[in-house]
């Protein structure tokens, strides 16, 4: 689709859903939100780009290859149950730090979040942009 | 000891960029991993001088353990691996100069190398199981290094189903030595350590024949014994270094070290001795006249080291302390002088461009280092004085003679001359003779230094063992646990035994260069040829045997995979329904009775029905796609309803995410809409319609159950002070049940690797 306004706007809404799926990410563990919906979120802010541009464009906003993230989001997720492990408690149990200025507090669920967010946005985009970019 | 382990797998991992880093040079610096394993190895011994042993809990709530010991068995594989691999790594520095894959191949070499290590060091049941099936996966991708060529694809796989074919019998060995051990009240010592089940000793148990005959199955496999010998010969399709390092000095080992390392448990009875001795003395001398029997170097090597194994096997199926003390000999000879020659091998074939030996000869001017690398090792494969071969055959012939009295000895003198013969086709043929009017290539000093190292280690050891000397009778006492001293001396003595030997050694010498000499006359060819055609038959059996397997499969995959996704969902939701409906017919419980409906939910219930029903309904693909999403819609109604906000924001993404994809999907890879048959579109509706009413019963039977209320409770009440979020979901998610989550996004990464593998399968195909 090749119609300016679009293009000028997807432009302009990818930043702001990016900004917004972070957000999201953050509050999710008091309010609604959360690792999955956040990564719905920025990946619809890059199929956007895909539509109104082509996937192409899409990855170049993207920068990493969305297979990359996946195991990025993998990685984090499993590391973030590590580290419970290097001080001999169970995996996956989670460690907090409290009375941040900005943040308030980070924990390891928090990092495991993040990993759920970048596998999500691989996963979607990696599928939305191949497929996309099939010859009919 | 586990360091070492984790520093080699380390390095592994880090081949592939260290060579996108440093180029080729980074060969050199990853062939020092080996050599660095070994110092600290050795500063282990040192510290410790005996046994050391380290235990990792890994799953306390089952008693399972790692367990690694450095045993006098353990210490001289170790040292065999380490010191072989330092040679072997140098050579493929040189050997892999120009290619670009040098770091994946020295990944998986380093990789073969952590997993041989662990083999050798591990003292529980489990961890040697799981290196034992490492090293069998590493080998499977050094022998199909070049995917693209078609015999080295076979060669692997069938190497594969070889070993895995053993490793399988290995596992129902060990499950049934725990067995053996358990106390039936006590429950399975998961955490059984070889060393213990070594002083326990299993030879009085009632499952003694069956584990002995498993463990011995999945050791013939592993080191290519008769029959099931036919994979090593086709694994000399991978590359040289492989071969030399995998194939000859340390993973065909693998079975015999095994053998070794159960000795305590499993040996001594005469059980033990016929099957071994029976199975290594057939091997031996069918192996050795497959040698000479064959044109291609690499494959002579290969069933030279077959025949070797073989020797060991035998050896160890004698059992004595001399008998060991043999086997350890000819393990450390055969180690130095096969790897040698196998690298000579590669010499050659890179200077020549061939390794047929009717189309090879007089390279020794060409290769003064390589001819004399081979005359040093083929002298050790011939047993001649001085050399570590020489001290090795004695030993064998002395144990052979000493137990199995003259059938021993003419069995051993047979296999014996067999080598020697092989040895001077090794030596003599490629680099003596005419020369054939070929161009010949240069090969790096990379490539020519390594062998002769090793080569020269046959002779120097003879004379000045030192430590080595130390660690092979500690491997004996390991093997028989009484207290040994191997000693080297070329000597068999002056008594009637000793001159008997003696006598052995120079006939089996004589004969062997008589084989030589003669081997074109057509007697002498006609009894190589018998020999080769018992190979030959036992290879035919095992390719009818694949076969046979392959064709019986085939049928039933073709009718059950047959690439449509509408069998696929109707055989899932088949199973899922009959799962569902079959338990509530049996045991008929409570159904919910008199639930209410406000009018708004019905309306998001009319709203997801009209979805429902427009997607079943309408023609066009399009329309369809959307009727799909007005039933999503109708469902984040619902969540709203009930009150889950993040179900209901979840399901809102999604659905226009799905109605992009699917829209993408139809358009892109040209889907068009099918119509079905009168018939096909009474079964589909059938099956929906038992669907429907299966999951209908479900929820009637799951709102009718009365919960536990505790856990939603107790999670509820620790959601803000121990989970420190208002939000339960998130929390659940993420901390909670956060191995749940971990589990779905492996799902969900793994699929869609899984689409772009089809979708990339379909680009190259066009």
């Amino acid at each position: 689709m090749r119609s300016l306004i679009l293009r000028v706007s997807t432009g302009l809404l990818l930043p702001a859903l990016l900004l917004f799926s972070v957000g999201v990410l953050l509050r999710g563990h008091n309010a609604p939100g959360g690792g999955f919906i956040a990564g719905l979120i920025a990946s619809a802010g890059f199929a956007l780009r895909a539509l109104s541009h082509d996937a192409d464009r899409a990855r170049l906003d993207l920068i990493v290859a969305p297979r990359t993230l996946i195991g990025l989001g993998l990685l984090l997720a499993l590391f973030s149950g590590v580290i419970a492990m290097s001080t001999g408690d169970a995996f996956l149990s989670a460690y907090w730090l409290s009375k941040l200025p900005v943040l308030g507090k980070l924990g390891t669920p928090m990092l495991f979040d993040l990993g759920v967010y970048l596998l999500v946005i691989g996963s979607v985009l990696g599928s939305m942009l191949a497929v996309s970019e099939v010859e009919a | 000891m586990l360091g070492i382990l984790v520093f080699i797998f380390s390095a592994s991992v880090l081949s592939t960029p260290l060579h996108r880093w440093l180029g080729a040079r980074a060969a050199w610096l990853l062939s020092g991993v080996p050599a660095i394993a070994f110092g600290y190895l050795l500063w282990i011994v040192h510290r410790l001088p005996i046994d050391p042993v380290e235990r990792y809990s890994w799953l306390p709530q089952l008693g399972i353990e790692m367990a690694l010991r450095l045993d006098g068995l353990a210490l001289l594989f170790a040292v065999l691996v380490l010191g072989i691999g330092v040679a072997v790594l140098a050579y493929s520095a040189a050997y892999m100069r120009t290619s670009d894959r040098l770091g994946r191949f020295f990944a998986r070499m380093l990789f073969f190398t952590g997993s041989m290590l662990g083999l050798v060091i591990a003292d529980d049941l489990v961890s040697l199981y799981v290196f034992w099936e490492m090293t069998t996966v590493a080998s499977f991708f050094l022998i199909g290094w070049h995917p693209e060529k078609t015999a080295d694809r076979d060669a692997a796989r069938s190497a594969l189903l070889v070993t895995s074919a053993g490793g399988l019998l290995l596992m129902a060995a060990l499950m049934a030595m725990l067995m053996a051990v358990a106390d039936p009240a006590d429950g399975y010592p998961m955490a059984l350590r070889i060393s213990v089940l070594n002083d326990i000793g299993l030879q009085g148990g009632s499952s003694y024949s069956v584990i002995l005959i498993l463990v011995l199955v999945a050791a013939m496999a592993k080191s290519a014994q008769a029959p099931l010998w036919f994979w090593l010969p086709a694994a000399m399709q991978a590359p040289t270094p492989v071969s030399a390092y995998l194939h000859s000095a340390t993973m065909v080992k693998a079975g015999v070290f095994l053998l070794a390392r159960f000795s305590p448990a499993l040996g001594g009875t005469s059980l033990w001795t016929l099957l071994l001795t029976t199975v290594g003395g057939v091997t031996m001398v069918l192996a050795g006249i497959g040698a000479i029997a064959q044109s291609d170097l690499k494959r002579l090597l290969a069933f030279s080291t077959i025949s070797i194994l073989g020797a060991i096997i035998f050896l160890l199926g004698i059992g004595s302390e001399k008998a060991v003390a043999a086997a350890v000999v000819v393990i450390v000879a055969h180690a130095l002088y096969k790897a040698a020659l196998f690298l000579v091998a590669g010499s050659v074939e890179k200077a020549t461009g061939t390794r047929e030996l009717s189309e090879l000869g007089g390279l020794a001017r060409h290769l003064p280092l390589t001819a004399a690398t081979a005359i040093l090792a083929a002298a050790s494969l011939a047993a001649l004085p001085p050399f570590l071969g020489y001290v090795a055959k004695e030993k064998l012939y002395a144990a052979a003679f000493e137990e199995l009295g003259a059938l021993g000895l003419v069995t051993a003198v047979l296999g014996g001359l067999t080598m020697v013969a092989a040895a001077l086709l090794v030596a003599g043929v490629p680099f003596f003779g005419r020369r054939p009017e070929t161009s010949l290539h240069s090969v790096p000093l990379g490539m020519t230094m390594p062998p002769f190292v090793l080569a020269l280690l046959g002779l120097s050891i003879t004379f000045a063992p030192g430590t080595l000397l130390d660690w092979m009778s500690g491997s004996v006492s390991a093997i028989t646990a009484t207290p040994h001293a191997v000693d080297l001396s070329l000597w068999p003595g002056t008594d009637a035994k000793g001159l008997t030997i003696l006598a052995a050694s120079v006939i089996s010498i004589a004969a062997g260069c008589l084989v030589y000499a003669l081997r074109s006359k057509t007697s002498v060819a006609f009894a190589i040829g018998l020999g080769d055609r018992a190979l030959r038959i036992s290879d035919e059996m095992a390719h009818r045997l694949g076969h046979l397997v392959m064709t019986g499969v085939k049928p039933i995959t073709r009718w059950h995979q047959n690439g449509r996704l509408r069998s696929y969902l109707r055989t899932i939701l088949l199973a899922a329904t009959a799962a569902a409906l079959v338990p509530l017919v049996y045991d008929v419980p409570p159904l919910a009775g008199g639930l209410s409906v406000t009018w708004l939910e019905a309306g998001a219930y009319g709203l997801t029905m009209f979805g429902a029903l427009g997607v079943v309904v309408l023609p066009g693909s399009l329309a369809a796609v959307a009727c799909l999403g007005a039933a999503g819609v109708g469902i984040v109604l619902l969540f709203g309803i009930f009150s889950a906000p993040d179900l209901a924001i979840a399901q809102v993404l999604i659905e226009a995410l799905i109605v992009v994809m699917f829209v993408l999907t139809f358009y892109r890879l040209g889907i068009r809409t099918v119509a079905d048959s009168r018939g096909e579109k009474l079964r589909d509706a059938s099956l929906a319609a038992s669907v429907g009413i299966a999951l209908t019963l479900l929820v009637l039977v799951a709102v009718a159950t009365p919960l536990e209320p505790t856990v939603s409770r107790d999670i509820t009440r620790a959601s803000v002070p121990v989970g420190k979020g208002q939000n339960i979901v998130n929390v659940i998610l993420v901390d909670v049940r956060s191995l749940d989550t971990l589990g779905e996004i492996t799902v969900l990464g793994t699929s869609t690797l899984g689409v772009l593998a089809l979708l990339l399968r379909r680009k190259e195909r066009e």
